[in-house]
């Protein structure tokens, strides 16, 4: 029997069905070409093109996906493999790293093989790429982190406002720590307490000095406990903690402060 | 053989045959390349697998013979089972970490397969 036309069907049918690094548009420069400069995008022109175009972008999909899209990540697959030949030291694990030298050897054609086909079967992105995803999900998270504490200080003090738009890096953390100050000015010792939560969230730590100086106790011993230890204050506050006049404040001041002072 | 702990061979002479120049490592490669091949081998195959016989003994006495809240009925009825299971449990924990980078035991007796 002749085994041709099932074999070209399965042939045909595994490269159509690999089109998951089809679906993004940098993996399909042939198809990209051909869409851009041969197929009419006005009507009646498209219609009467169609018996050319139609199996003319089939043809290009089954280049990009056989040959142009293999090509194209062929340096990733071998960047990938060399991977494995990265940090090596000689210097600290000298014979750990000669005995593992063989295993690199024979690992490295399995790693790139393994690399090349998945690259060319699915939409991995490369090393720069994925550099930038990671870099902006931690932007992301960071902005999402931000806007939680802004939620979390505006609940714990007492004027109402919408939490604004918190730019990133040190503007942003300038944002939450005025919010921060003019809720601490409005509020009550209830809410002072609440508030010495949400500066731990923040990590400034000027405003500690603030919270210390509180004229509820209950206050001055929330924000000695949950300040953080990389925090000193000054001198003269420190003296004044050491001397509090409740017992509970002088006694956690004496654990924090008393041998260093 | 991936956490140097369970590199005993092949890290003592990384500590005590190690030569200080770069270019002395490179010249002697040829001899390190077989020697430190051997030298994993030979921790992954004999070492490693006979220095965790005691950790896996502890671990299959801890799992079946200790234990502080069985009556000595109990104790008595589960013992010809606990014989039964020794062997297995012993070989299944002697396996586990002679083959994946576990913490050993602890000295007094406290530590557990994780």
């Amino acid at each position: 029997m002749n085994r041709f036309p099932r074999v070209f069907c399965l042939a045909v049918t595994s490269l159509l069905a690999s089109g998951c690094a089809w679906t993004e548009r940098s993996n399909r420069p042939v198809w990209n070409a051909f869409e851009e400069h041969l197929v009419p995008t006005s009507s009646p022109a498209f219609e009467l093109a169609l018996p050319l175009t139609a199996p003319g972008g089939l043809a290009a999909i089954l280049i990009d996906i056989g040959i142009a899209h293999p090509i194209q990540v062929l340096d990733d697959a071998a960047d990938d493999a060399l991977d494995l030949w990265d940090s090596i030291e000689f210097e600290d694990r000298y014979y750990t790293e000669a005995g593992f030298l063989p295993f690199r050897a024979a690992l490295t054609p399995v790693w790139f093989a393994g690399s090349f086909v998945g690259r060319s079967l699915f939409d991995w992105p490369d090393a720069e790429t994925a550099a930038a995803h990671a870099a902006e999900a931690e932007v992301v998270a960071e902005s999402g982190q931000r806007a939680w504490i802004a939620r979390q200080i505006l609940d714990a003090g007492p004027v109402r406002e919408g939490v604004p738009e918190i730019p990133d890096g040190a503007e942003g953390d300038a944002v939450l720590r005025a919010m921060w100050r003019r809720q601490h000015e409005a509020a009550s010792a209830s809410d002072r307490l609440a508030l010495v939560q949400a500066l731990q969230f923040m990590g400034s730590v000027p405003e500690w000095s603030v919270l210390l100086s509180d004229p509820s106790a209950v206050v001055r011993h929330a924000a000695l406990e949950g300040s953080p230890r990389s925090f000193v204050p000054a001198a003269e506050l420190s003296r004044a903690l050491l001397a509090d006049p409740d017992e509970a404040v002088r006694e956690l001041a004496e654990r924090r402060f008393g041998g260093s002072r | 053989m991936l956490d140097r702990d369970n590199r005993r061979l092949v890290s003592a002479l990384d500590d005590s045959l190690t030569p200080s120049s770069p270019t002395a490592r490179w010249v002697l490669l040829p001899v390190a390349v077989p020697l430190g091949t051997a030298a994993l081998g030979t921790d992954a195959l004999f070492v490693h697998p006979v220095s965790v016989v005691p950790d896996a003994f502890g671990d299959a006495v801890e799992l079946l013979w200790t234990s502080d809240e069985e009556s000595s009925l109990r104790k008595a009825l589960f013992t010809p089972l606990a014989a039964a299971a020794t062997p297995l449990v012993f070989a299944g924990a002697w396996l586990f970490r002679a083959t994946w980078p576990v913490e050993p035991r602890r000295d007094d007796g406290s530590g557990e397969l994780r």
